[in-house]
């Protein structure tokens, strides 16, 4: 048996109630859809093309998520953030929203560094094991640009703002209390109107802390 | 083995699909006269970043790959036969100012993926003309000297040199005595560092070297299209031009692809506009292309739908597509393959 079927085959056997309030705080609930319940501690990491990213998150009282991300295209564009979540709707279906401020580090040929902010909202609904969702958002980000002259002088700065709509769609899939896998594909407008190409990302998350 | 089977015998039956392209219910070969090699680090930084924030994200955080992945012989030669087009002609430049350098020696080598559906239009630079152009004519008179250099590339506007300046002459009297078209790029031109003034744009200021060399056939790329603004430009002086010099041949690469032409009327206009002047079968099919992926194939659909647009008969589409192109450059003459 491989690792990996070995793995899986441990997380089907675990007969649990994944629709339960107590499983509010799952790593793959808590990341997919927001929210990580009171108390958990929750982090994941997805590989992909372009996107690479990590996020960490913890459960406070009335459903409030501080969180601190960093997102990554190409390994040539960072979007470190930090903001906080918060459950809306948390029934079957669970509906979260996020504010993120941060940055855009991007080098050269296309250089762009400056502050950017985030809204987003995830939903979805775990069904079995499986955890299918939908992120939607938009971004804004503000860099200046420079004219030099041959020496190196600043002849004239610009300032210039780019909006991107974020989306991603996809399904996680528990494979226990702790650890849950993410499979999706990202759907980023990058810089609208310019042309963006889908992308697809694996990931792992995971949470721990106490049960309520 | 079955499996194998099952898997390696659709690999077979999805190979190109057969040369040639349907027009008004005939089978018609195509040659793309305008093609573009090179490589990214001879292109200047300003270029670099034009070009990079063209590309769709996230191709352009990393351009250098992106670039030489459709720049080559063989990549050229992928889009060629995804277009189901039979040949083509890759240009050398020297252009360093503005979109950069592809040299005769690179344009020999890249076309070494395919040397019977590959050509190349050779160039030459320009700076310094005073005290080097005799060196630069003498090296673009020894790349004309190999059978795969079948005509001259200049671009005015790329490479700051005005088209009226008889100091430059001295090219198309190389030109004659090679018997090699020359391609014009004609028209301004939104890549950074060009000249956009008329005299380096307005295919009317090429006509005292049009008149002056009547065994030169002069190609006028682009046809004059104004690529800053997406607007017609001076492409009524490129036809007129072409009516009164049977030498001037007209070649409307670029301008009618999506981002050129975002309502899609000017390719067709112009079409019209040739043909109604009499000069249709003075046409000769460009794409400027690789560009990117696809853009081959789309801008042949695009030429295609704009022929038929402007009521260009089979004939006059046929030269268009790949006659003029043979018995300009003295290429082979291609037949479409049954689909």
């Amino acid at each position: 048996m491989s690792p990996l079927a070995l793995v899986l085959g441990v997380g089907l056997a675990q007969a649990v109630d994944w629709q339960a309030p107590i499983k509010q705080g799952h790593p793959t609930r808590a990341l997919l859809l927001g929210g990580a319940g009171e108390g958990h501690w929750n982090a994941g990491a997805s590989v992909g093309s372009p996107w690479v990213t990590a996020q960490a998150q913890v459960g406070l009282p009335g459903g409030w998520t501080p969180i601190a991300e960093v997102q990554g295209a190409s390994l040539a564009r960072w979007q470190p953030g930090l903001g906080v979540g918060k459950r809306w709707i948390d029934r079957d279906w669970r509906l979260t929203g996020e504010g993120v401020v941060g940055w855009t580090l991007q080098g050269e040929p296309i250089p762009f560094r400056g502050p950017a902010a985030e809204l987003r909202m995830k939903g979805g609904r775990a069904v079995g094991r499986f955890v299918p969702y939908l992120h939607l958002g938009v971004r804004g980000s503000r860099t200046v640009d420079h004219t030099e002259d041959t020496t190196g002088t600043v002849l004239r700065s610009s300032p210039r703002w780019e909006t991107t709509f974020t989306g991603a769609l996809g399904t996680g899939f528990v494979l226990g209390d702790r650890v849950g896998l993410d499979l999706g594909i990202d759907l980023p407008w990058v810089n609208v109107p310019a042309v963006s190409i889908p992308g697809v990302h694996l990931g792992v998350q995971a949470g721990w802390g106490r049960t309520r | 083995m079955r499996w194998c089977l099952v898997l390696i015998v659709p690999m077979l039956a999805c190979g190109p699909p057969p040369k040639g392209v349907d027009y008004r219910g005939a089978r018609l070969a195509v040659i793309d006269m305008h093609l573009h090699t090179g490589t990214w680090g001879h292109i200047p930084e300003g270029t670099q970043s034009f070009l990079a924030e063209r590309f769709p994200f996230p191709l352009g955080l990393r351009p250098e790959s992106t670039a030489e992945d459709v720049l080559t012989g063989e990549a050229i030669l992928g889009e060629l036969d995804d277009a189901a087009i039979s040949a083509g002609l890759l240009f050398a430049v020297y252009a360093p100012r503005s979109v950069g350098v592809a040299t005769n020696g690179h344009v020999l080598e890249q076309r070494k993926a395919d040397s019977k559906r590959l050509w190349g239009l050779a160039s030459l630079p320009v700076d310094d003309w005073d005290s080097r152009g005799e060196d630069a004519l003498a090296a673009l008179s020894e790349a004309l000297d190999n059978d795969a250099m079948v005509g001259i590339k200049l671009a005015h506007a790329h490479m700051h040199f005005r088209m009226d300046d008889p100091a430059y002459w001295s090219i198309y009297e190389v030109a004659a005595a090679h018997g090699a078209p020359v391609y014009l790029h004609t028209g301004p031109s939104p890549f950074p560092n060009t000249r956009r003034e008329p005299e380096y744009t307005d295919p009317a200021w090429m006509e005292a070297a049009i008149e002056a060399h009547p065994g030169v056939d002069f190609l006028l790329g682009h046809m004059g299209y104004d690529f800053v603004n997406h607007q017609l430009g001076n492409v009524d002086k490129a036809i007129d031009l072409a009516v009164r010099y049977d030498n001037v041949w007209l070649e409307p690469s670029a301008l009618g692809s999506a981002g050129s032409d975002p309502i899609g009327t000017n390719l067709p206009t112009l079409l019209t506009r040739a043909r109604r002047a009499g000069v249709a079968d003075r046409i000769v099919y460009g794409s400027d292309g690789p560009q990117s992926p696809g853009f081959v194939g789309d801008y042949l659909a695009r030429t295609l739908e704009a022929l038929d647009s402007a009521d260009y008969s089979v004939d006059e589409a046929r030269l268009a597509l790949s006659g003029n192109a043979s018995a300009l450059f003295g290429l082979p003459t291609f037949h479409p393959e049954s689909p």
